[in-house]
């Protein structure tokens, strides 16, 4: 049985991230979660992730700080930003930081979010 | 005279040489002789000299008459000459009388000017407006007492040109106010910016700019003249605005995401529910969405409100984005056993249009004759072209809009009497929203409609796609 691949999910919310965590190990990854971008980047240190869903907006370590952070760290694994809304400026800029992707969490649905997952590892 | 002495000779030397001349001289006969020729020589002489007075006396005649010609004509002339000058000065007397009059004229109105002038200047303070003008081709630049104010200078202290006054503005906005300057010689039209200016104090102040042009009879532009408001207040209150609602966005979305995925999830347990149970589980989902969708509504109004939503126009196909709209749907019009016909254009181009702001106008067109359409309805949604702008018409046999609210169906929050009744489910901001960004990208939105016989609702959109807008927002 080929390993699974992990996925970090870096999200302040208790609720979004347990919710995002079950889907995706009922998917058959290795899901991780980390409340906020200081733990994320701890936990992408030692684990290295195949892919990264990180949230935006969360306290100590915001979205755009945390990507820096691991930009620094040389983690390449792609990262899909989480956002609450669709704000142009912020999207604009996560995309040049080096953001492969990003989900506006009130529009996508749990199955959609799986099948970002999928196509983009 | 003459005649009469040679007579005498000839007729001595002849008498002398042929005739007996003694007896001549002897004889007495030629005395009376004599006398007559005397008498005649006389008379001739007499009639000579009368005739030589004759001709004096008439000459003398014509040059008094000559002269009394000419007395004449001067005394005429310098009679018209007296009447002229007569004339010339009674004129002289009204133009004066006229100039006075006009003095007093213009002294009344200058009295009245000085009066609206205190009351302008009263105004302009009271309102705290900045009047300012520059002339384009000397670049001199004119303040009035409010623009030192509004600007933080001192009238003794600062002079007031062109560069200095750049200096006043942030570096980041003086490119703006430049570009405003030139648009507003270049296409005559007003302008209206906003910029940032940082007060001595270290205050930040917001000036809003209003720029218009003078131009002179031959149509060039010679003057900017603007007034200039200081709408710091404004500025902080919008902010506190869209910050309230973007907080209160994105505190309820949250839980609200969460609402959601956990219905998901629980829809997704399969077998272990009863048909009730995963009816109401729908009757969450369902509301949550709605409610989401709320949310969303809400802060793309406040967005259209500020102006702060971006419009990112790329070359699409119109008709295929329609067809993408009206499948997407299909779960709704299906539901409702609605038939949705489509007629489209052939021959439109790709147009430049901003994918996601033209899916709000079609899809919430298209939702509201779903809404608002009774069971078994008809829905015909069609794209048509012509030869600058092409139109898209979503036209439905439903309930239609009384005629006496046809003129609120745009304002924000208002919903017609005869659809309160028969659905929940919308909002009143569709229509604001979809007015607001039609009218935003250069488009036009207008609608026929008859109570219980439907209505039409048609887009009109330029050929050249829609208005590129910057902005830190985005709609969605």
């Amino acid at each position: 049985m080929a390993e699974k691949k992990t996925v970090l999910t870096i999200e302040d919310e208790t609720a979004l991230r347990e919710a995002m965590v079950d889907v995706l190990n009922q998917a058959g990854y290795n899901a991780v979660g980390a409340e906020n971008g200081q733990v994320g980047l701890e936990k992408a240190k030692e684990l290295h992730p195949n892919l990264i869903l990180l949230d935006l907006v969360m306290p100590i370590m915001d979205g755009f700080q945390t990507l820096e952070a691991l930009k620094k760290e040389k983690i390449t694994s792609p990262v899909l930003m989480l956002t609450n809304l669709n704000e142009s400026e912020e999207t604009h800029r996560a995309k040049k930081m080096g953001a492969d992707g990003y989900i506006v969490k009130s529009d996508a649905t749990l199955a959609e979010i799986v099948e970002q997952v999928k196509k983009h590892l | 005279m003459n005649f009469g002495s040679n007579h005498i000779l000839v007729s001595a030397v002849n008498t002398q040489n042929n005739f007996p001349v003694i007896e001549f001289y002897k004889s007495y006969w030629f005395i009376p002789l004599f006398g007559i020729c005397l008498i005649i020589t006389i008379l001739i002489l007499l009639y000579l000299a009368r005739r030589s007075l004759k001709q004096k006396n008439r000459q003398l005649f014509q040059l008094n008459h000559s002269i009394e010609t000419r007395m004449e004509k001067y005394r005429q002339l310098a009679e018209s000459e007296v009447s002229d000058t007569k004339e010339q000065a009674e004129e002289l007397q009204k133009t004066k009388l006229a100039m006075l009059n006009i003095l007093e004229d213009v002294q009344e109105d200058n009295q009245k000017l000085s009066a609206y002038d205190e009351r302008f200047q009263l105004a302009t303070r009271a309102a705290r407006f900045g009047i300012w003008e520059i002339d384009i081709t000397t670049q001199a630049v004119i303040w009035d007492e409010q623009m030192y104010e509004l600007n933080n200078v001192s009238r003794d202290k600062f002079h007031v040109n062109l560069q200095n006054w750049n200096e006043l503005i942030a570096e980041d906005d003086r490119k703006l106010r430049e570009e405003a300057f030139k648009k507003a010689i270049t296409t005559g039209k007003e302008q209206n910016i906003t910029y940032k200016i940082t007060w001595p104090n270290g205050e930040v102040h917001y000036l809003n700019s209003y720029i218009t042009v003078e131009k002179n009879t031959e149509g060039k532009p010679v003057r900017l003249i603007g007034a200039i408001l200081d709408v710091t207040q404004e500025k902080e209150i919008d902010k506190a605005k869209t910050e309230f609602v973007s907080l209160a966005a994105h505190q309820l979305r949250t839980p609200l995401t969460a609402i959601k995925w956990y219905t998901e999830r629980l829809q997704n347990t399969q077998n272990t529910f009863t048909a009730d149970q995963k009816k109401d589980l729908e009757q969450v989902a369902e509301s949550a969405q709605r409610v989401i969708r709320l949310v969303g509504d809400l802060l793309n109004v406040s967005r259209l409100d500020l102006g702060t939503f971006s419009v990112e126009p790329k070359p699409n196909s119109v008709v295929k984005l329609v067809q993408k709209i009206v499948a997407d749907l299909k779960p709704l019009y299906t539901q409702k056993k609605l038939k949705v016909s489509e007629k489209y254009t052939t021959g439109l181009e790709k147009v430049k249009l901003d994918e996601e702001i033209f899916r709000i106008i079609i899809e919430n067109l298209l939702s509201n004759s779903i809404k608002y359409t009774p069971e078994n309805g008809k829905i015909e949604v069609s794209v048509s072209k012509d030869s600058n702008k092409f139109s898209i018409i979503v036209k439905d046999n439903g309930y239609g809009i009384p005629k006496n609210q046809q003129s609120k169906i745009f304002s924000k929050l208002f919903r017609a009497d005869n659809v309160v009744s028969k659905s929940t489910e919308g909002t009143g901001l569709g229509l604001y929203m979809v007015k607001s960004i039609v009218d935003q990208v250069g488009g036009k939105i207008s609608f026929t409609s008859e109570e219980n016989k439907g209505t039409a609702f048609k887009v009109d959109l330029p050929l050249t796609g829609m208005k590129e807008k910057t902005g830190s927002k985005r709609l969605g």
